[in-house]
């Protein structure tokens, strides 16, 4: 049972990928792990396993084993949460967005955004309508592509946007439909904090802030994008947002930080 | 999030941070369930399923009070046939409010959102998504519109 002691380690511990030869492994092995994998909720990494014991073991054993296994595996991995673990260099280089270069920020748009906050302002009282949305508006009936996918870059879009969110509020009688009064939100880009570190947040023009991000790992603990300091600067923006009577969201994934949402890491065996 | 109880274990890590840090809320950004995004990222067919899943026990593990968003792109997340699902009137009852990335869908940059004020009206910009959004969203309206602002003084 050595092996299941090697495996009992936390996943991260083990090599990202392993190729594993088909050719070597007898038949039921392959069959076993087309089984495994197969399963409703399947994880990669316990079919790996499964192969790895059917080496040494006879039919019935491994497919006793692989069964047990494929349930005992999430908790043998024992994700623990690691907020207070600064930094991953690893996220860092997965989403470039602590290299997002400095043309990053969007300076060409500071003087028109600006004169289009006026329009949003949030100070408005509430009730009094922005945008009806009238409940068919079947007039925008577009075609678009399914995926943005093939339209992204490496650099960061999340620097300084800033989402109007509606507060609800009846329409007036006989209409139908919606009126909308905006909440004003915007992204924290953590690995901007030296250009405006929280206390600088006018926050005025914002009702909620995204402090992004926290970065799932691949146990479904959580890291921190972009920054050392990160721990400390969500604590510093809460307080200050506080202060001020306005409320802090932690955003968790990002264009750089989705790789683990899905699935843990896979972990495949040199046999 | 592929399976229960990587669900709970996401959840409860979730909560520990929120928690910590007495936060106000959770953004889920996922770059996207059950379709490409960045290409080192694992996805599954079902991810859309498993993401309802997965708010769902996020809304039980958090207070009452905390406000949960999820970044959609200009459609709906994909079904489990990689097509912007008809009806996302499930995530309208579990989230809060739904953030329209229509500012990278063309990759980030200073000029290039569709809703950049200077460029000619296209296709892509938000009203046309939240069009796609509205109908299926009740009774959670969702959405608004979004431009890159630096929030400084």
């Amino acid at each position: 049972m050595a092996h299941l002691q090697f495996f009992a380690q936390p996943l991260s511990n083990l090599p990202d990928l392993i190729l594993i030869n088909i050719r070597l492994l007898p038949p039921h092995a392959s069959l076993a792990f087309l089984f495994v994998l197969a399963r409703p909720g399947g994880d990669i990494s316990c079919a790996v396993i499964a192969i790895f014991l059917a080496k040494s073991m006879s039919f019935f054993i491994f497919c006793f084993l692989s069964l047990l296994l494929s349930f005992l595996l999430p908790s043998l991995s024992s994700p623990i949460a690691s907020p207070s673990v600064p930094g991953s260099h690893d996220q860092a280089s997965l989403g470039g967005n602590t290299n997002a270069p400095a043309s990053a920020i969007p300076v060409l748009t500071v003087e028109k955004a600006a004169s289009a906050h006026i329009a949003w302002t949030p100070s408005l009282p509430p009730g009094n309508p922005l945008l009806f949305l009238p409940q068919d508006p079947s007039a925008d009936s577009f075609t678009e592509p399914t995926s943005a996918s093939n339209y992204h870059d490496s650099v960061s879009p999340e620097l300084g946007s800033v989402v109007v969110q509606p507060h609800i509020t009846q329409g007036p009688p006989g209409t139908t439909g919606t009126y909308l009064t905006p909440l004003i939100m915007g992204y924290y880009p953590v690995w901007r904090a030296k250009v405006l570190p929280p206390e600088n947040i006018d926050f005025e023009r914002v009702d909620w802030i995204d402090f992004a991000f926290a970065i799932p790992n691949e146990t479904f603990g959580l890291n921190w994008d972009g920054s050392d300091n990160a721990p400390g600067i969500l604590m510093r923006l809460v307080d200050v947002a506080h202060q001020h009577g306005k409320k802090v969201k932690l955003s968790v994934g990002g264009w750089g930080g989705s790789r683990y949402v899905c699935l843990r890491k896979v972990v495949l065996l040199l046999l | 999030m592929n399976n229960s109880s990587n669900r709970q274990t996401f959840v409860k890590n979730i909560a520990l941070v929120y928690n910590q840090f007495d936060l106000d809320g959770i953004d889920i950004d996922w770059e996207y369930p059950a379709q490409q995004g960045d290409p080192r990222n694992y996805v599954g067919v079902n991810d859309t399923a498993n993401f309802l899943e997965f708010l769902w026990l996020l809304r039980a593990a958090l207070p009452r009070t905390a406000r949960i968003s999820a970044a959609v792109q200009t459609t709906p997340f994909a079904d489990a046939t990689g097509q912007p699902m008809k009806d996302i009137r499930p995530f309208a009852d579990v989230l809060d409010w739904l953030l329209i990335m229509n500012y990278d869908v063309w990759g980030g940059a200073s000029s290039n959102i569709p809703s950049f004020p200077t460029l000619p009206p296209t296709r892509l910009q938000f009203h046309p998504a939240l069009g796609r959004m509205h109908p299926l969203a009740t009774p959670v309206e969702t959405l608004h519109n979004q431009r890159q602002m630096p929030m400084l003084r």
